[in-house]
Order: structure tokens, then sequence, then C-alpha cells
């Protein structure tokens, strides 16, 4: 085609170079002077296993199962997590509370069985926002890695957070700056 | 709002790997004596040369792992290298479609003995959320995996915990690993001879 | 000076009388179809009269309806006037027992990778393409993926329990 498709076509700058711009010597000078103003800037790297970096308070990390404050489980197996989720990552079975397990679970049904694939999942939080009964959360707790595949099916007892009534301690330490944050400070 | 930062509950390792923090041997003034594997393992641990395989927004990630603020060559791993005969460590980041499969088996064959493989993210270690006719459900199906990185993407945290899994594993093995009845087994299993 | 969609629709209506059909206008684009016979003869009159010029094809690509019996696979030309930038949609509906309609690698040479894309997820033949074979899925796949019939799901998976999701 001789006439061009658009009508906004620009030429290009293909004139040589002239004696000072093929010395290169304004350009290299500017360059080290880049490189060195970087020896006396802070330095930017973060020792990871030492120390780490705090992760926003919203951010998606592992799963935790909650309890209430009597340290009963709420989560009641009614499996709107599993649907919400869009890797179909999450399996449960539920069942029956019996007499005396008043103190274990806080509704008449409950997870038996509760397991995230942490390899399929992707951390976006539907299951968080599906719950009814405040039961699923993620934390800023990031996944470790692991060497094989049934490392990463994380059971009901690696999800539930500490009693608050028999491990107050581990309550406390798993809690981390919410308390601050609820308060306001 | 909620209720706990944290999961403190830490989930076991699903391998024996306890690795010493300095190699048993006998200590002197000017000398120190141990034993060809740890040595061969120390030096090993600490100068992997990783080739990543990026596909996707995992690839972004590790290239953040690379930069200044997490620094990737504190652990001996700063030569990236994108040929794989060089390379020890194949880092798969990314979803890898079926008819990419192939590539990846080719990278891993080209890569010399001992070589070892981390799957970063969820579609490379299991398909993800991609669980349809064009994805490969987890790269363990054409080659064989050591370390799997969950995450969508994994933080550079959660990036650099892989690859300190991957050292302690390369500290701990065995010189005769690669060339047990065991290793030609699994590699048989994926047809690699 | 601009382009507007009754102009194309009149310049159209002109040259093939009742044999391009459907117009619509959604979002301002305009959109049309005709028989797949006759399908190079309009991209042919779009690219070649001197007002319309629509030189540039932006996608080609397959839609299977199957309800739509007889015509159940379209294929549709995204046209674009690079010069007056309007943008026109250009449908054709082939059967899916049989779906042979004439490339357009003629009129386009980037209608040969869409072509072939095209018959990858759906199958349709485009007779007298000089390349018709898979593009993006594996060689060894027997099937169209994206018609209907068969399912999205790899059917490798073995890490899901099919009993929480009900199928």
């Amino acid at each position: 085609m001789s006439e061009p498709l658009t009508n906004r076509s620009k030429p290009v700058d293909r004139r040589p170079m002239n004696w000072v711009e093929r010395l290169y010597l304004v350009n290299i000078f500017k360059g080290m002077a880049i490189t060195l103003r970087h020896f006396f800037k802070k330095k930017a790297t973060i020792k990871y296993p030492e120390e780490t970096r705090p992760f926003s308070k919203v951010f998606r990390g592992l799963h935790i199962l909650n309890r209430d404050e009597e340290g009963r489980e709420r989560c009641t197996a009614c499996g709107l997590c599993a649907v919400a989720c869009p890797a179909e990552a999450i399996t449960m079975e539920a069942a029956e509370r019996q007499e005396g397990e008043e103190k274990l679970y806080r509704e008449e049904k409950y997870a038996a069985k509760y397991e995230i694939n942490m390899l399929r999942c992707i951390f976006c939080g539907y299951c968080e926002e599906a719950c009814p009964k405040d039961a699923i959360y993620l934390s800023q707790t990031f996944t470790p890695a692991n060497y094989q595949r049934k490392g990463f099916i994380y059971k009901k007892e690696d999800l539930l957070i500490p009693d608050p009534v028999t491990d107050p301690e581990g309550y406390q330490k798993a809690l981390g700056t919410i308390n601050r944050e609820k308060e306001g400070v | 709002m909620r209720p706990v930062s944290y999961n403190i509950k830490k989930k076991p390792l699903e391998a024996d790997i306890s690795m010493a923090e300095m190699p048993e041997g006998h200590q002197g003034q000017g000398f120190f004596a141990t034993t060809l594997d740890n040595v061969i393992g120390l030096a090993r641990k600490n100068s992997l040369w990783p080739l990543p395989f990026a596909t996707s927004c995992c690839g972004i990630e590790f290239m953040a792992t690379m930069a200044a603020t997490y620094d990737i060559a504190r652990f001996g791993s700063e030569r990236v290298g994108f040929s794989p005969r060089q390379c020890d460590l194949l880092m798969v980041m990314g979803t890898i479609a079926k008819k990419m499969g192939p590539v990846v088996k080719q990278v891993y064959l080209q890569m010399a003995e001992p070589r070892w493989v981390i799957a970063v993210g969820a579609c490379a270690s299991s398909g993800g959320i991609f669980d349809t006719y064009s994805v490969l459900q987890g790269i363990d199906q054409v080659v064989p995996v050591d370390v799997y990185v969950p995450g969508c993407p994994p933080r550079p945290e959660a990036i650099l915990d892989g690859l300190m899994r991957i050292q302690d594993l390369v500290g701990k093995e065995s010189l005769r690993r690669r060339n047990s009845e065991q290793y030609k087994a699994l590699l048989e299993s994926y047809g690699i001879q | 000076m601009a382009l507007s969609n009754e102009q194309i629709k009149e310049k159209l209506v002109e040259k093939f009388g009742d044999q391009v059909i459907g117009f619509e206008e959604q979002y301002g684009m305009l959109s049309f179809q005709s028989a797949k016979e006759l399908n190079l003869k309009v991209l042919n009159f779009l690219v070649e009269e001197a007002t319309l010029q629509f030189r540039f094809l932006t996608d080609l690509c397959g839609v299977h309806y199957p309800d739509n019996k007889g015509q159940e696979i379209a294929v549709v030309y995204h046209l674009h006037n690079m010069r007056e930038n309007v943008r026109i949609r250009y449908k054709v509906f082939t059967d899916s027992a049989q779906p042979d309609v004439y490339t357009a690698t003629g009129l386009f040479a980037g209608a040969n990778w869409m072509e072939r894309e095209t018959y990858d997820f759906y199958g349709v033949n485009f007779v007298g393409h000089p390349n018709l074979k898979r593009i993006l899925n594996v060689e060894e796949m027997d099937y169209f993926p994206m018609r209907k019939e068969y399912p999205l799901e790899d059917q490798s998976r073995i890490d899901k329990d099919d009993e929480m999701f009900g199928r």
C-alpha cells in the first residue's frame, strides 16, 4: 500500500552523533555519579529469616478456624465456603453434636473433618466472605513451603486458633496486633 | 474484623530433614576436618544457581525476591542463569499449559546432575484455579519436584522459605543419592533415563 | 467526514440488498450477519469500497450456540477502519455437523492464525486455508474444547472431592 495506514506516523531521528556525543564522556560520568550516590543511601535489604517485615492487617495468608469466647468451635460445616471457593480446595464432613459436647462446639452441627488444600488455594478470601458464622478467616501468616503434596492438606487441627480458655498464652500469641487495632491505637 | 492475626500452628515438614548448623568434624588451630559429603553439601547449598522458568505473576514475585529488598544473593543464588546447562535449581513459576509441559521436561533434561526443582505458586504446584482442559495439574506430572511453595502468588518471604527448604535438602543430600536405585526408579517413573 | 453506522448500513444494503440481515447497534458498534457463502464477498466489499475501507481485521473468533439448531457455530469478524476509527462486527453462522466457511486469508494475512485458533477451539473448517491445524492446544487433543458438549474441567485432576460440589 502506498499511503500510510494511519495519519499518526512519526519519522525517526537518524542524524549522526556529533563529536562530543561520540566521546560518551559526559554520559559515563553521569552514570558513575548515580552509582556513587547509592553508596551513601540507606540499605534497602531486609534480612528475611532474622528480621521480618510487618504485613498489612488485611494480608490474606493461611486460614484460621475461629472459636468463640468460651473456646467453642464456630464452624457448622454448612459448606458455603466450599461452594464459594473458586479453586475447589475446601472439603468438609459434617457431624451432629452429641450430649456432653456442648463445651466443644457452639451449635448442634459441627465439622468433623475440615480440610483445605493449600496448594490449590489462591488466598482470595471468598471463604471468609461467604461464612455466615464468623468461623473462617485468613491470617497474616504466609503458608510455608514443604517437600511433598500431602504436607499441604491442612486439617482442622492445623487451622483452629488456640483455645482462649485452656491455652490463653497461645491465644495471645496468635492475637498479635489485632487487639490494639480494635482499641484504635 | 479478624479475630486473630496469625496462625501459629506449625505444620511439620513431610521429609526428615534436620540440617546441622555446622558440619560435624575435627577443629583445631588453622584446620577443620570433616567428611567430604558435608563439605560438598555446604558448598552446593550456598551456591545454588537458579534457572527461573517464569510464565506468569509468580515470576514477578521472584523478581521482587531477586531485587534489593529481599536480595536472594544473601543465599548464594544471585547468579540467575538462563541456560539450563549451568544451573542447579529449576524454579518453575506460573501456569504451565499442557503444551508447555514438554518444554519444562526438556529444560529439566538439559540440566546437569545434581539438579533440584521448586514449584512456586499454586498453578505450577497443582494447577490452582485453572482446573481446565489446557492446564497441567501440577508440574510433578512431568518432572520430579523437590519443594512446593504455595501461594497465589507467594510473597517473596515464602519464596525465600522455599529456597531455604531446598538448601536444607541440598546440604543433607548424600553424594551417592544420584546413583541410587531409588533415584533411578524415580526418574524412570517420569520416563527419564 | 466521519463515517456513521447509518452510512455503513446504507452502503451494505445498497450492494447486497436483503442478503445482509440482523443489523443491530450495541454500545455504538454496528453488527450484522449474512449467509456463510457470502462472507468473502461482504468482506471484500468492506475492504475495497472507497468510503468504507475496513482494512484491519482486529479479531476473528467463534461462538457456540448449542440451542440454535442448524446454525450452532458463529464465526465473528471484527473489522476496524483505522482512518475514521470506526469498528464493525460481522457474523456468519454455520452448522456444527459440517462447519465449512471460506477462509479470509486471501484478504487479511492476519486471518491465518486467527482462523487456526478458531479451528482449534470450535472445529470450524476454513475452506482454502493454507495450513489449518491446531495452534494453541496440544496436537494430541482429539476434540474442540470450547464446544459446549465437552467438559471444561481437566479430567486428570485427582485432589478434588466431587461430592462437595454437586457434580
